[in-house]
């Protein structure tokens, strides 16, 4: 296995001297070549050492991640993002696909980020675009999602939506336009992004867009048809919360 | 008639006869100073068989003494009188010739005869004749003889004239030819009155028709127009005036009487909007106009070849069958109709009625002595043209009143017209007011739901959740390291203040009111930590003034530490080198607390510039946030707590910033 080079930036030295730490633990292929403790030395220590993965601490004083990210132009590198908490950056990683880590970091996240930095594919800039816009407006949902699949990134319109379907740990989309996506993430995952835009899990097997209900059909086993002709099965557990939704039924 | 009545006439019959001469004798040329009636020289002869006779069998028939009786009497029931009178005038002179006028008075139609036949013709329908005056006939009788005339009187039952047969001689027929004249002249006025009146009235109407074009002005124009002709013909017939031609005599005296009824009933129809609401019964009165059409021709071709088409009933009683019949329909027919003018109508046609039934009543008592007077009332066609002209004010009036109910119903419509649009109106801005207040209500709810809402999060945040857990979790972090580093000093050191600060954040944020002390120790606590976080980049010192009770003195939980989090974050980190905080508490008053927080770095405006550099929102409370977080407490807590935020100077340069919070106590 080759050896990774990978640089780690962030403000609080004790957090750079943690990740160190557990990356030679948990992560011996992993060669940390640099360590910053802002943004701009990290800058010129990326120049020079033309990391594969680059730990990334978004909120630093006078430069943040981001712009960093955008001073840098071409990112050529895998990135991961590190953050001890911080919801509305956590959101917008969600929204664009990206890695994330929180502090403090458990081993196991660490190793499983660095399998798929070594794997994936660099993020593109449509990716890094959504998620500035996710993070600079927390109170405006982006109008798209970015959904990762194996070879790369898809990006869908949230509201052209009708409903995601759980395959195993891959999530399929169907879409207004009749077109279908495969998601590499889990109909949890999915969940946790788009269920304050109006989608209700109302069915282990489903999350759909309440914007597509068409008609809800009452009798045995409650089931709602949507917008596109497809009928759903609603969970009895799950009834209660579509009538919140609603307010009536 | 009884027995007696029937001898008294015979009896006088054979009287006549006795003291009657059949011949009058005349020695030349008369010298009368009026004219001579002849009726006592007179016989009579009446027709009464179903033909007409002719003059040859008439001769031969026996004539009697044309008794002055007799003259008051009609003879036959049947509808149509042909009645001949023959005298016989003889000249006894020897040398002088006579020349006389014999006048038979008024009849439909009058024939002459003598002896060797038709000599002339006259009449009131008699139209091929022309003169001054008609009834007259002049005769010649040559010295010695004996001349016979015959004359052939055919008449209407209904003439009313009373009959008369004399002779005048040219001096007497001047003379009373002048006297008529002066006798007519209130006839002629009053007929000129009535006719320029109906004259008028069609003026009027006319106008009327071209403002309003309304058909029945059009009926109405007509009627007037016909009746101002009929007026001007009944002045023609009386005096004498030659104004119309033969044709337009003719037609005239043939169809007036059938065609104002005509009119009439168009106009009152079309008044009354009769068609439409009796539709039935106006199409048997339109089959009764057609009648009256057909019998303006039939007495036109009457008068026009000086024949009765129809004799005996027809002429007297049928021909005037459907023109009754329609006039008593309409009288019906107006006074069950639905418009309000109606009684105008029917007083209209009533009054005509009436006058043309007059002369029925009035003849039988005209008293001679009357004078001009008498020779109004006498005269038929009089009534006529009052009638007509009666009809047609009656007829203006109710034109007058309809405009004006048309008019009345316009200004109603307009006045109920505006009211039904003013509460249109009304309703609509109502309605537009309504949902203004409906709109401005959600507005106020909408404001008030989101400041409330604003207020409760900006409290929650404020009073419970003050620590900000990125410092949290950067805090676990370190911990974490010092552990794997194995430093268990180091660590436990670490967790214990950082346990220190979570108690008594927990501990603060369930109370109201903390003691200063408390206060003082949570933000030493918090400084340490941050401090341990960036090592040596934060240096602090927390200054108590003397004389102050730090246990006894009590304020809101955790007011300090944002504004202590702030100078850090915006003041301290943006140097690289980091700096140092002062916090001062002084009580500069004996119920006022004065915490001073002052720092070392890059001053706020420096902070703006790399804060809108950032795309990120600050998790800390920017100086926004301050004042609201500020205005929450003191809502909270009804106190009046103020903050005062300065940049601290250099010289020249910003050299940090002094956040001053005052508080009452």
């Amino acid at each position: 296995m080759r050896v990774l080079k990978a640089i780690i930036i962030d403000d609080e030295p004790d957090c750079v001297k943690l990740l160190a730490l557990q990356l030679k633990m948990y992560c011996p292929d992993v060669e940390v070549v640099a360590t910053c403790t802002s943004a701009e030395d990290a800058f010129d220590k990326i120049q020079e050492h033309q990391p594969t993965v680059v730990f990334l601490d978004i909120e630093m004083p006078r430069m943040n991640g981001f712009q960093l990210l955008e001073k840098l132009n071409d990112i050529t590198f895998n990135l991961v993002f590190v953050t001890a908490y911080d919801r509305f950056a956590v959101k917008a990683f969600r929204y664009s696909a990206l890695d994330y880590l929180l502090k403090p970091i458990d081993g196991k996240d660490l190793l499983a980020a660095v399998q798929k930095a070594m794997h994936r594919q660099l993020p593109d800039k449509q990716q890094l675009s959504l998620l500035k816009e996710a993070h600079a407006s927390p109170k405006n949902f982006p109008d798209k999602i970015a959904l990762p699949f194996q070879n790369g990134v898809t990006f869908v319109e949230v509201r052209n939506i009708i409903y995601c379907e759980s395959e195993n740990n891959y999530t399929r989309f169907h879409s207004l336009d009749g077109q279908q996506y495969l998601a590499a993430k889990t109909l949890g995952d999915i969940q946790e992004i788009l269920e304050e835009r109006n989608f209700l899990r109302v069915h282990r097997q489903y999350l759909v867009n309440l914007d597509q209900i068409t008609k809800y059909v009452r009798g045995e086993g409650n089931y709602l048809i949507l917008s596109n002709g497809k009928s759903i099965t609603v969970a009895r557990t799950q009834k209660e919360k579509l009538i919140q939704k609603f307010g009536w039924l | 008639m009884n027995l007696r009545a029937i001898l008294i006439i015979l009896g006088l019959l054979v009287a006549q006869r006795i003291m009657a001469q059949d011949t009058l004798a005349l020695s030349g040329q008369p010298n009368w100073s009026k004219g001579l009636p002849v009726y006592e020289y007179c016989t009579f002869y009446e027709e009464t068989g179903k033909d007409t006779l002719s003059f040859e069998q008439v001769q031969q028939k026996r004539f009697i003494f044309y008794a002055d009786s007799l003259r008051r009497e009609r003879f036959s029931a049947r509808p149509l009188l042909i009645q001949w009178i023959r005298i016989n005038i003889r000249n006894t002179s020897a040398i002088d010739t006579i020349q006389l006028k014999l006048n038979v008075g008024a009849h439909y139609f009058v024939k002459l005869y003598s002896t060797s036949g038709l000599i002339a013709r006259s009449g009131i329908y008699e139209t091929s004749v022309k003169g001054f005056n008609k009834s007259s006939f002049p005769i010649t009788i040559l010295p010695l003889a004996l001349n016979t005339y015959w004359i052939r009187t055919e008449d209407r039952q209904n003439l009313m004239v009373p009959p008369y047969i004399g002779l005048e001689t040219p001096y007497t027929f001047i003379t009373n030819s002048i006297d008529g004249v002066r006798n007519d002249r209130l006839l002629f006025l009053l007929l000129s009155a009535l006719t320029g009146c109906l004259f008028f009235i069609t003026l009027f109407a006319a106008y009327q028709y071209v403002l309003y074009r309304d058909k029945a002005f059009l009926w109405y124009m007509a009627y007037t127009l016909t009746a101002t002709f009929v007026g001007l013909f009944w002045i023609d017939i009386r005096h004498q005036f030659g104004i119309f031609s033969s044709l337009g005599h003719d037609l005239i005296f043939s169809v007036f009487l059938f065609f104002i009824p005509v009119l009439y009933t168009l106009f009152i129809g079309s008044m009354l909007k009769l068609p439409q609401q009796f539709p039935k019964v106006w199409t048997g009165i339109r089959i009764l106009l057609g009648v009256a059409c057909l019998q303006m021709i039939i007495e036109f071709s009457t008068i026009r070849t000086s024949k009765f088409i129809f004799h005996e009933y027809y002429a007297y009683f049928v021909s005037l069958i459907p023109v009754v019949v329609l006039t008593i329909s309409l009288l019906v027919l107006a006074s069950l109709s639905r418009e309000k003018v109606k009684w105008f109508m029917f007083g209209g046609l009533a009054a005509m009625l009436l006058l043309w039934c007059m002369p029925m009543i009035i003849f039988p008592n005209i008293q001679i002595t009357w004078g001009m007077w008498n020779v109004v009332l006498i005269f038929v066609p009089f009534y006529l043209l009052t009638g007509l002209t009666l009809e047609a004010i009656c007829f203006s009036f109710a034109l007058s009143y309809r405009n004006r109910l048309v008019l009345t119903e316009k200004n109603n419509l307009q006045v109920r017209y505006n009211l039904e649009l003013q509460q249109a109106l009304e309703k609509q801005s109502a309605e537009l007011e309504r949902k203004n207040r409906i709109v401005a209500e959600q507005k106020v709810r909408q404001i008030q739901t989101d400041f409330e809402k604003k207020l409760a999060e900006t409290e929650m945040t404020a009073l419970r959740a003050q620590m900000n857990p990125h410092f949290i979790f950067n805090c676990l972090n370190s911990i974490k390291l010092y552990m794997l580093q194995n430093d268990s000093h180091a660590a436990s050191e670490y967790l214990t203040l950082f346990s220190q600060l979570i108690r008594l954040v927990l501990e603060n944020s369930r109370s109201e009111k903390i003691t200063l002390q408390k206060e003082i120790e949570t933000l030493r606590c918090y400084l340490a930590l941050e401090g341990m976080r960036f090592k040596d980049k934060i240096q602090y010192t927390i200054q108590l003034m003397p004389g102050i009770d730090a246990d006894y003195i009590e304020l809101p939980p955790l007011l300090t530490q944002p504004f202590v989090e702030n100078a850090i974050w915006h003041g301290l980190m943006h140097r690289s080198e980091g700096g140092t905080i002062t916090i001062t508490i002084a009580q500069p008053a004996e119920h006022e607390l004065c915490i001073e927080v002052l720092d070392d770095g890059v001053g706020r405006e420096q902070a703006a510039i790399y804060k809108s550099k950032s795309a990120t929102v600050q998790k800390s409370f920017g100086l926004k946030m301050t004042t609201e977080r500020m205005n929450v407490i003191n809502h909270a807590y009804g106190i009046h707590a103020d903050v005062n935020v300065e940049d601290v100077m250099h010289g020249l340069t910003v050299a940090g910033t002094r956040v001053t919070i005052i508080i009452p106590i």
